[in-house]
């Protein structure tokens, strides 16, 4: 063993930050009729860590309306999910945030300059860190509350959220078949090539998805990259957005095309049909139940055979994926052949799935690296 | 006169397994009166997640094993279809 350092594990990301008010995130005490004014020091961080897709909410003693008017007036409202103002304790006004945004307490920040409501906080939820407005800003000026890398997603998310809110809603008001439901959500799924841009996204799909995930196979960033360069290779990323918003980049599939770029290898004449391989489809939970595997499925099967190509695909039984499986075999695939831990699937020739119809599909073929260049064909 | 000597619990009946699988879909809908032959993914009265909560509850309720090659869309779309799938299971147990 090579390893000298303990191994102390990081501690967890900070998802969001929860404010206090009254002399921490701005000076003053409202009630008390002061002359408020919000440290530009405060302004700033708050637009950073929203840049930076930390979510963020407020905790606060105090009357609802004067908050959110006072918060209006500084033009800080909109950056608040889920704001708890009124008189309960800190602790439950941390445990509400963390169960509206569905986070851990753990990668909850909780800034107060009262340090009888730290202590209240901390007494209550051990995992939430807790801390002064000083030490935050000593903390994220440190490196260590910012993510190093910021998607599209991340940046996107408090918007995704409230999105997801307005979806939740919706949802429990609609009284009517799933049919109907999916319907009234007005879908677009949009399916093309990954870019450079998508690889940090694409890497933590693969590695954080496991119920919708057909293979179980990850990939880190710069496999991703490097398959993205190869022309035996597409990867594909799925965006999907409805009537409330986005919700992001939410799937993902590895398709090796069979292609080896090689120069001068054309098609022989007893050649068999091509055909790509799935290797690897996933889709995040937060589309489950909208029939979006079936709709990335057939985008794929739809690609290869504008290619003139057909479909095959690979499962990897794990003991929470089985969805994945019933989606192959309900879009139409057939089991081809099994070992102990792969089951290749295919596509009867006779066309692909049938997409949804409550799905626009949108397919962009656009290959977002020159392919077959020469430097990587090894013969 | 001896016990009869069974290890397995009593059998049930393909009119039994029909009305489980009714009362299950139903609860799984939030609908009554779903007729048996009603196609229920395909329709749309239920999303395709409902497909692997379906298998899970037959396993579990009527102790058989739903392979792979089972997971057609014809046994899952309709409460005929997926009573069947559990007879034919259990008659090969």
């Amino acid at each position: 063993m090579q390893s000298t350092e303990p191994h102390t594990p990081p501690p967890p990301q900070v998802k969001c930050v929860v404010w206090d008010l009254d002399d921490t995130l701005w000076d003053g005490t409202l009630l008390e009729g002061d002359d408020l004014s919000v440290p530009e020091a405060n302004r700033q961080l708050v637009r950073t860590l929203d840049e930076h897709g930390i979510l963020q909410s407020v905790a606060s003693r105090n009357e609802p309306d004067a908050v959110a008017e006072q918060l209006r007036a500084f033009g800080l409202d909109e950056y608040f999910l889920y704001p708890q103002v009124g008189w309960s304790a800190k602790s439950a006004s941390l445990r509400a945030v963390a169960e509206e945004l569905n986070i851990a307490p753990e990668s909850v920040l909780f800034v107060d300059d009262s340090e009888f409501e730290r202590a209240e906080v901390a007494g209550v939820l051990p995992d939430v860190r807790c801390m002064t407005r000083q030490e935050l800003h000593a903390l994220v000026a440190a490196g260590a509350v910012l993510p190093a890398q910021v998607t599209d997603d991340a940046r996107r998310r408090r918007a995704m959220y409230l999105a997801e809110s307005r979806r939740r809603t919706h949802e429990v008001a609609f009284d009517g078949p799933a049919a109907e439901f999916l319907e009234s959500l007005d879908m677009t799924l949009r399916v093309r090539e990954a870019s450079t841009a998508d690889l940090a996204r694409a890497a933590e799909l693969t590695q954080r998805t496991h119920q919708l995930n057909t293979t179980g196979i990850t990939f880190g960033q710069d496999e991703l990259a490097s398959l993205i360069l190869d022309p035996g290779h597409r990867v594909l990323v799925a965006e999907l957005d409805d009537r409330f918003g986005t919700y992001g980049t939410i799937g993902l599939a590895v398709v090796a095309t069979g292609t080896t770029g090689r120069p001068g290898a054309g098609p022989r004449a007893a050649a068999p049909p091509p055909r790509w391989t799935i290797r690897l489809l996933l889709m995040s939970c937060r589309v489950m139940g909208r029939n979006i595997g079936t709709s990335l499925i057939a985008a794929v099967a739809q690609l290869a055979a504008a290619h003139g190509a057909g479909t095959v695909a690979h499962f990897r039984p794990t003991d929470r994926n089985r969805q994945m499986l019933v989606t192959y075999r309900f879009a139409g695939f057939t089991v081809e052949s099994r070992t102990d831990d792969l089951v290749v699937l295919s596509l009867p020739e006779a066309g692909g799935p049938a997409v949804p119809g409550y799905v626009r599909l949108v397919i962009e073929d656009t290959p977002a690296a020159p392919r077959g260049t020469s430097q990587e064909l090894i013969a | 006169m001896a016990a009869p000597q069974t290890t397995t619990p009593r059998p049930h009946t393909p009119e039994e397994v029909t009305a489980t699988v009714r009362q299950f879909i139903s609860r799984l809908s939030g609908r009554t009166a779903i007729e048996d032959d009603r196609p229920l993914i395909s329709d749309g009265v239920l999303d395709s997640v409902a497909a692997v909560q379906m298998v899970d509850f037959v396993e579990r309720t009527f102790d058989v094993e739903i392979a792979d090659e089972d997971l057609e869309l014809a046994n899952f779309d309709s409460i005929r279809g997926l009573a069947g799938l559990v007879n034919r299971r259990l008659a090969a147990s």
